[in-house]
């Protein structure tokens, strides 16, 4: 049924597309038709013109457009079908090596400085393990751009819609009270290292063994380049700039088409079969195999190993609504994008929580402006165990290094109500707290509550900013980094296992939220 | 120019006495309004408790010392709200209350005694943050009325300290808990 919903939604999305890409080739068509009528009687009448080079020219570039909007078509004729096929690899286990995303613009209308751009259309492209080297590009709405993400990653569906439910239940008066005080602590890092040792060492040693293949051929594909540019430049300097040579640029067509030829041969011969490879392990390049390798076979296990009830979901993240639903940013046009979501309960606590980047799409934007950033970096959101009515907000002070380093978070923050003065005056050094009711306030930030906030803080070097809202508590740590990200210079292996070690503290700090916070201390109705 | 610099000085007196004055009325209003908002919590708790004693009177086995116990609480509830010194003695009796019948389990047994234990527990939480935030205000009202230039307007207007609220002796008490099970 879920499967369903989703394939509905993106033959709807694809007709759209599909509707818009017809309107705009025919305008464009039938604008060229106007333009060249226009040369072809009045510009090209008035300016006698007897080159045949530049009627050829015009010519050639309307049959290569036709030809490239018809190609489109065909292409966009066959989604259907592309759509199928990706469904029936879905049911039949296949998962997404990788996920890119991209925005296309319907109607571009270029106007000297300005550009309009309208109907913009967000596309996954999608690689799966087991087609390597197919690469399906589906238009998507934003809406479904994150259940789509959690069904490509082979996610239990079903768990994540009720830890989801648990999430965002509303508080029943009438139904018994929950009282959950058992807890099962987080494992150490002693623990760890001998599960580790144990249960996943020849996992870590294969993943470990592709990153140094995907070095090798990118220092091979790298010092190449770099070896043929040289040769290029250097054959330049010598014919253009040694004394008795003379240079024109037909001396360069010779060499160019060689180094050309040469290189083609070099990727087809060495690079393709070693891509072809990376593809089947999984991954849309060399890098992202050992990425992907590492995150399916060796990370999944250890978020088992951290919390049992818990799942892991490769591409998965928080989508639009939740973002919203924290309270913490205001309404914005925000593009999210994120990965390595984990979602389930931690001692009772339903809880989600993942790397997050989040930007803002602005109405008018320079050529090559970047957007303002106003996230990046881990978000948690789980059920707080107290009800209150009015939204709390715990802003970290970031000072003059912040106003510096800091993305664009303190523009995008919402932060509802007076400014509220605690007891802690450590606290208050580090936080900002704002709320509209002083006494809500001080029911939800306790004094002990402010203590394990500190701790946190001072324990992970985070910059947290927290919200209560809803009955749920946001935390939201603005960190500047995309965690558990395999690096093809950093060895997984190397300082016994520092990679790894450092991977498995991070993830405790997210779970240790749960804990440290004593979300799961639930003696209120 | 004599005469505009005096008009000056006049005009500035005048403007911090007004400013002052102003703020002094307004973190004293605070004061009485987190007192206002402690009491509304109070009578919430009040509240419950009938409901409480209503429970706990279904189960006739108690113990002398128990039946005391809630008869001393159904008293208390009848009680003025703003006396806090009583509203520190319902708040032992409560604690001690609640210790006491964890020895009984078909009552612990009951949902309707768990709801009701749970949404004392919270009403406590409420109290609590109640009377910080009566604490903050108190201490916000006394740092204006004690400092410059706030102390001159306070003590021409007749405005003083206020005091904090403590701890009754019955909540300084150190709580011996076997005691309790004792009982």
């Amino acid at each position: 049924m879920y499967n369903e919903e989703l394939k509905a939604a993106l033959l709807k999305m694809h007709a759209r597309d599909k509707k818009l890409t017809f309107i705009n080739y025919s305008l464009i068509i039938l604008v060229i038709i106007v333009i060249a009528a226009f040369l072809g009687k009045y510009l090209f009448g008035f300016i006698q013109i007897d080159a045949l080079y530049p009627k050829l020219a015009l010519a050639f570039a309307i049959i290569m457009y036709l030809g490239y909007a018809i190609s489109k078509i065909v292409k966009i004729n066959k989604r259907t079908q592309e759509i199928d096929a990706l469904f029936d690899r879905i049911t039949g286990g296949a998962k997404a090596t990788n996920i890119m995303e991209s925005k296309e613009y319907k109607f571009i209308i270029p106007l000297g400085k300005i550009t309009y751009k309208m109907y913009p259309i967000d596309f996954l492209m999608i690689s799966l393990d087991k087609e390597p080297g197919k690469l399906y590009s589906l238009p998507v709405h934003s809406s479904f751009v994150t259940d789509f993400k959690n069904l490509l990653s082979g996610a239990d569906v079903n768990q994540i819609m009720d830890t989801l439910t648990d999430i965002y239940r509303e508080e029943d008066e009438d139904a018994p009270v929950e009282y959950e005080n058992e807890t099962t602590p987080l494992k150490t890092v002693e623990e760890f290292r001998e599960f580790l040792n144990s249960e996943l060492g020849d996992s870590v040693q294969a993943v470990e063994e592709t990153r140094k293949k995907s070095r090798k051929t990118k220092l091979l594909m790298t010092t190449a380049s770099f070896v043929v540019m040289i040769g290029f430049m250097g054959y330049i300097y010598f014919n253009a700039f040694t004394k008795g040579r003379t240079f024109d640029t037909s001396q360069i067509y010779i060499p160019m088409g060689i180094l050309f030829v040469l290189f083609y041969a070099f990727y087809f011969i060495v690079i393709r079969p070693k891509q072809m490879k990376a593809f089947k392990e999984g991954g849309g390049t060399i890098e992202q195999a050992a990425d992907y390798t590492f995150k399916t076979k060796v990370f999944e296990r250890i978020v088992k190993f951290v919390s049992p009830n818990a799942q892991y979901v490769l591409h998965g993240h928080v989508n639009l609504a939740d973002l919203m639903e924290s309270g913490l940013f205001r309404e914005r046009n925000y593009a999210i994008t994120g990965n390595d979501l984990i979602i389930g309960r931690h001692n009772g606590v339903p809880f989600q929580f993942c790397d997050l980047t989040v930007s803002v799409i602005k109405k008018t934007m320079k050529e090559n402006e970047d957007p303002d950033y106003a996230f990046y970096g881990q978000f948690f959101m789980a059920r707080f165990n107290k009800s209150f009515n009015s939204p709390v907000y715990v802003i970290p002070k970031t000072g003059v290094k912040g106003f510096f380093t800091d993305n664009d978070i303190s523009l995008y923050t919402n932060v509802e109500g007076e400014k509220i003065m605690l007891e802690d005056p450590e606290f208050m050094k580090m936080f900002n707290v704002y709320g509209s009711d002083q006494i809500e306030a001080r029911y939800i930030i306790t004094p002990a509550m402010m203590e394990r906030i500190k701790q946190l803080t001072l324990r992970t070097k985070g910059q947290y900013y927290i919200a209560f809202y809803n009955n749920r508590i946001t935390v939201a740590n603005n960190s500047g980094k995309n965690n558990f990200e395999v690096n093809l210079s950093k060895s997984l292996t190397k300082d016994d296992n520092k990679m790894m070690i450092d991977f498995y503290q991070d993830l405790c700090n997210q779970f240790a939220i749960v804990d440290d916070l004593k979300l799961n201390i639930k003696i209120w109705k | 120019m004599i005469a505009y610099i005096i008009l000056g000085i006049v005009i500035f007196v005048l403007g911090t006495y007004i400013s002052q004055f102003n703020k002094l009325k307004r973190t004293r209003n605070q004061v009485e309004n987190a007192k206002s908002s402690l009491d509304a919590l109070f009578i919430k708790r009040n509240e419950l408790i009938p409901n409480l004693v209503a429970v706990l009177e279904k189960y006739t086995d108690f113990e002398k010392e128990v039946f005391e116990k809630i008869t001393a609480l159904r008293q208390s509830v009848a009680g003025n709200p703003k006396d806090y010194q009583a509203e520190g003695e319902t708040d032992k009796l409560l604690k001690q209350l609640m210790v006491q019948v964890e020895n009984y389990p078909q009552l612990k047994a009951s949902q309707q005694f768990t709801t009701l234990q749970f949404s004392l527990n919270e009403c406590e939480e409420q109290i609590a943050a109640g009377r910080r935030y009566l604490s903050a205000s108190i201490t916000y009202y006394n740092n204006a009325v004690t400092t410059f230039p706030g102390n001159i307007v306070a003590g021409m207007t007749g405005m003083q300290v206020h005091e904090w609220e403590r701890a009754t002796e019955a909540q300084r008490e150190k709580v011996d808990v076997k005691d309790m099970f004792a009982k």
